[in-house]
């Protein structure tokens, strides 16, 4: 029997709809419509503790 | 390559309209990943799994920052409606937390022109690399490599 992977947590975050955050150990420390700008603000922290995500808008359906 | 196996929980997200200011709690099928081309990679994001998206999609400014080099291409069909795009290629390595798999090179992904849609991973090739199954009830995801017979 295949020994199943422990799950990764993503967490939860609170934001305007529509916006890229930068996340630092779940506090989001920036916000913009920029996604590069975003990823720019990153760099400056460690990579195990950032991760640049977006808030999707609620009820929206993509591609 | 080698793809690890990965389960997720689903991200939670509180969105708040910016004109009214309500709230409301949605959940989705985020996987953490990073992006590189060939001079530069980006911090862990996150990443829309799709399954109805044909394959993967890239937002302007990602693109720019990666300095990808960009090819027009035919527009999108986005729910009966047009959007112009262009073409690229990049590497995609799925995980974090300790958990990474190999990068899955030479992505062919599209870049339209703007920076409203989410990143995506569609089908090609996240959905023939693995497979991939929704538990919808309880909000998380597995991705199983997939392994040809």
């Amino acid at each position: 029997m295949r020994k199943k992977e422990p799950i990764i947590e993503t967490g939860s975050v609170t934001g305007i709809e529509g916006k890229w955050l930068v996340v630092v150990k779940g506090k989001v420390v920036a916000s913009s419509d920029n996604p590069a700008e975003m990823l720019q603000r990153a760099e400056k922290f460690p990579p195990e503790d950032v991760t640049v995500t977006k808030v999707l808008f609620a009820n929206a359906s993509f591609y | 390559m080698e793809l690890a196996e990965f389960r997720f929980k689903y991200k939670r997200i509180c969105a708040i309209d910016e004109d009214t200011k309500k709230k409301v709690e949605v959940f989705y099928p985020y996987v953490p990943c990073s992006l590189a081309s060939s001079t530069k990679s980006t911090s862990t994001m996150e990443a829309l799994l799709d399954s109805g998206s044909d394959g993967v999609v890239v937002p302007m400014g990602i693109a720019k920052y990666l300095n990808l080099e960009l090819k027009r291409a035919s527009p999108m069909q986005v729910v009966g409606s047009e959007v112009p795009r262009y073409t690229s290629t990049l590497s995609i390595t799925l995980g974090r937390a300790g958990r990474y798999c190999d990068p899955i090179k030479d992505i062919e992904v599209s870049v339209p022109e703007d920076d409203d849609t989410p990143l995506i991973l569609g089908r090609d090739p996240f959905f023939k690399l693995y497979i991939i199954t929704f538990i919808e009830a309880e909000q998380r995801f597995e991705m199983v490599p997939y392994k040809k017979q």
